[in-house]
């Protein structure tokens, strides 16, 4: 059994498997991420392990689990195996973690004041997310859960995971970052093709680094629409936020103390457009006026 | 009947837009509407009935001729309503 340790922002996990080139994968992707782990103490563990001990060389197939797991969670093929160990990771912060809100949304700073953005699957979330993260004096923080601290005045906490491209984010993004900090390319996935793609350094150096949330946006991308902004008002942002947490409910009054002062003080919006140079745009003139 | 606020267990947020009821002891963050939540604003904290509730909203809303528009069943009903998600207890 293979076993890996990875630092993804205030996080450390454990990953084991027999499928010692899956993890060899995970181990080129987080290369430029903390190293020398062995040493410390790990969050969560997660394991990729055969469905039965003769597929583990007969039509290798992985089913993933960990501290934190589903009823209805089905095995990946072996070659899907680092995508498999993404979504483990992630479930482990959704469902496990504690010491902050977690919120599915993508979140940046410039400086140590962040956006936060918000949305469903498919809505251009994660492809803002990887735009922004490769704009001069963006610092990525997350393109899939944020952490909100349980404060009076919450912090943004870095999770700078790589960012996880699909479909037409692919190229849009080849032709924005370096190659070599891009994953493979995954085919027929059930979100269709997925490629990783590492954040840049600065992002890495300063996971430990929180920033004041600043923005809220809730993007919505169809090819070739205009760009519109409309304004959210707090209960609206309340809603979408918290129906977007993944422990909200678990956290009590300190979890609803924290994200109430966030809507009251921090401005939210829902912005379409239909190109990224739009979508960059509407960002850049909301954070001027936020 | 009388009604109260479960001023224990029951924290009330108004936001722009709606506002919000959370439960303490479940966790649970309700979303009232602004009629329920002008309900909720003008139960007097020892307790007051749906035809009390509708005196102070007629005033305060300057509403003409509540019975005739139902407001008590109304009241009764949203009351009712909240008493069963725990957020008001019978006084």
């Amino acid at each position: 059994m293979k076993r890996v340790r990875l630092r993804i922002g205030p996080a450390i996990f454990e990953l084991r498997s027999p499928f010692r080139s899956v993890l060899t994968e995970v181990e080129a992707l987080y290369r430029r991420y903390p190293q020398n782990l062995d040493g410390e103490i790990f969050d969560f563990s997660v394991t990729g392990l055969p469905v039965s001990p003769w597929r583990r060389f007969l039509r290798p197939s992985i089913m993933f689990g960990g501290d934190f797991s589903l009823a209805d969670i089905v095995p990946v093929e072996k070659r899907l195996g680092l995508l498999g160990f993404e979504m483990a990771i992630n479930l482990q912060m959704a469902l496990g973690y504690l010491r902050h809100i977690v919120v599915h949304a993508a979140s940046a700073a410039k400086d140590d004041e962040a956006i936060l953005i918000t949305g469903e699957s498919g809505s251009g979330k994660s492809t803002l997310s990887a735009l922004l993260s490769y704009q001069a004096r963006w610092r990525h923080m997350g393109d899939e859960l944020a952490l909100l601290s349980l404060e009076t005045r919450p912090l943004l906490h870095p999770y700078p995971r790589p960012i996880s491209l699909k479909n037409e984010s692919i190229p849009v993004m080849e032709s924005r970052a370096p190659e070599d900090r891009f994953g493979p390319l995954l085919t027929d996935t059930v979100k269709g093709d997925v490629r990783h793609l590492v954040p840049p350094q600065r992002a890495i150096e300063q996971m430990d680094r929180p920033a004041l949330p600043k923005l809220v946006i809730c993007p919505h991308f169809e090819a070739g629409r205009e760009p519109a902004v409309r304004r959210m008002t707090e209960s609206e942002c309340y809603v979408r936020l918290s129906t977007a947490s993944t422990n909200q409910l678990r956290l009590g009054e300190r979890g609803f103390d924290a994200m109430v002062s966030l809507v009251k003080t921090v401005p939210a919006y829902d912005i379409s457009y239909g190109s990224s140079e739009d979508a960059l745009k509407l960002v850049d003139e909301l954070w001027q006026q936020a | 009947m009388r009604y109260r606020l479960r001023a224990d267990e029951v924290r009330i947020e108004p936001l722009a837009g709606l506002t919000l009821a959370h439960q303490r002891l479940s966790g649970e963050t309700h979303v009232l509407s602004e009629e329920t939540a002008a309900i909720l604003d003008a139960l007097p904290e020892r307790g007051g009935s749906p035809a009390e509730i509708g005196r102070i909203l007629t005033e305060r809303f300057e509403i003409v001729e509540a019975e005739d528009v139902g407001l008590t069943g109304s009241i009764e009903s949203r009351l009712e309503e909240l008493r069963a998600l725990g957020l008001v207890e019978r006084a």
